[in-house]
């Protein structure tokens, strides 16, 4: 499917065209195949999804595998973190009492902003 | 300039019944190498080559080399090649001695990374070439200069990727001159190291290019200009 999005770059905006399905699209100016495609804001062009699907080298792949890696490594970090502070929650509400208890609210809402 | 072939650890001098690389492939004129086929096939591959023992300036006379055939040939400081028409998968990538290739009579391409990572590379000679390769010229990081008399399109996947001091291209084609968003990455025409880059096309073009697809983002940032081929040095 074809996705646009408006971005900035070096403080102008320009529309950014591909598909999320890893073909290449057709259009523009000059009219052809592309990979992806920034356009001016105003220029109006549209696109169309063809069957062909975007070239990647084994270089290309070793990126795209080393940056999913970081993105994961990132999202492990965080689960472990969410872990952490469900546990402390559990163990917070579990010493709560009638005169501790907004305490320990504010408690919890704290371990979220660390 | 001679040139030094080795096979199996020796230099060759003369062909002989053991060298069957060179026997099928080509033959050994004194100081002089000359490989009258490269294509592949009859029994032979010429990927035998591709362990960087040849050296110096070599001279094609084959209309066809296969693909990958002097791949890491690191000695190799220039070559010649009027007859191929179709340059293959990474023929010369990663010669990291080349210096300069001249492939008068190609007029396409197969595949991708012709000459990927041949950081000494300073000379291309393309006069016939249409439509380069996805990936090319990526991480040829001597190359200042391309003059693309025939290209029409480059709408391909990093073509000078990372060519780091790649900041002069000669289009001379009739209509603009598509380009893939990647194909300038890591280059002054994409600003970088705050150096830019300077494309020379035909005067009737430059404001069609300066709002083409992907161009006007180089445009518009400051790091691509377009200058008139009319009344410059490349006319």
């Amino acid at each position: 499917m074809i996705k646009t999005e408006t971005v900035t770059i070096n403080g102008r905006q320009f529309i950014h065209t591909f598909s999320d399905d890893g073909m290449k699209i057709h259009g523009g100016f000059p009219e052809g195949d592309y990979d992806e495609v920034y356009d001016p804001i105003d220029s109006g062009r549209t696109y169309t999804e063809t069957t062909q699907a975007i070239e990647t080298t084994i270089e290309e792949l070793k990126e795209k595998y080393t940056e999913l890696v970081s993105k994961y490594n990132i999202a492990e970090a965080r689960a472990q973190r969410l872990d952490r502070i469900k546990a402390r929650i559990i163990e917070l509400r579990d010493k709560a009492t009638l005169q501790t208890t907004k305490a320990i609210y504010n408690a919890i809402l704290d371990l979220f902003e660390e | 300039m001679a040139v030094t072939v080795t096979y199996k650890g020796a230099t060759l001098t003369t062909v002989t019944n053991e060298t069957k690389v060179l026997e099928t492939a080509g033959t050994w004129v004194e100081d002089d190498f000359t490989l009258t086929d490269v294509s592949g096939g009859g029994g032979y591959s010429i990927d035998e080559f591709a362990d960087g023992t040849i050296s110096g300036a070599i001279s094609l006379t084959t209309t066809n080399i296969r693909a990958r055939a002097f791949k890491e040939c690191n000695s190799i400081t220039s070559v010649t090649a009027p007859n191929v028409t179709v340059l293959r998968e990474q023929i010369f990538s990663t010669c990291t001695g080349l210096t300069s290739i001249s492939f008068g009579g190609a007029t396409s391409v197969n595949s991708t990374q012709q000459f990927l990572a041949c950081t000494a590379l300073t000379s291309v000679d393309l006069p016939e070439l249409a439509v380069p390769a996805g990936n090319m010229f990526q991480g040829c990081t001597s190359l200042e200069f391309i003059d693309f008399p025939k290209v029409e399109r480059m709408n391909v996947s990093r073509l000078f990727y990372g060519c780091n001091k790649f900041k002069t291209i000669v289009l001379r084609h009739s209509a603009v001159v598509a380009i893939n968003n990647d194909v300038f990455t890591n280059t002054p025409f994409a600003g970088y190291n705050g150096l830019t880059g300077t494309a020379y096309v035909p005067q009737s073009l430059i404001s069609s290019y300066q709002t083409a697809s992907n161009w006007s983002t180089l445009y518009s940032g400051g790091t691509c200009s377009f200058v008139a081929i009319e009344g410059s040095i490349y006319e």
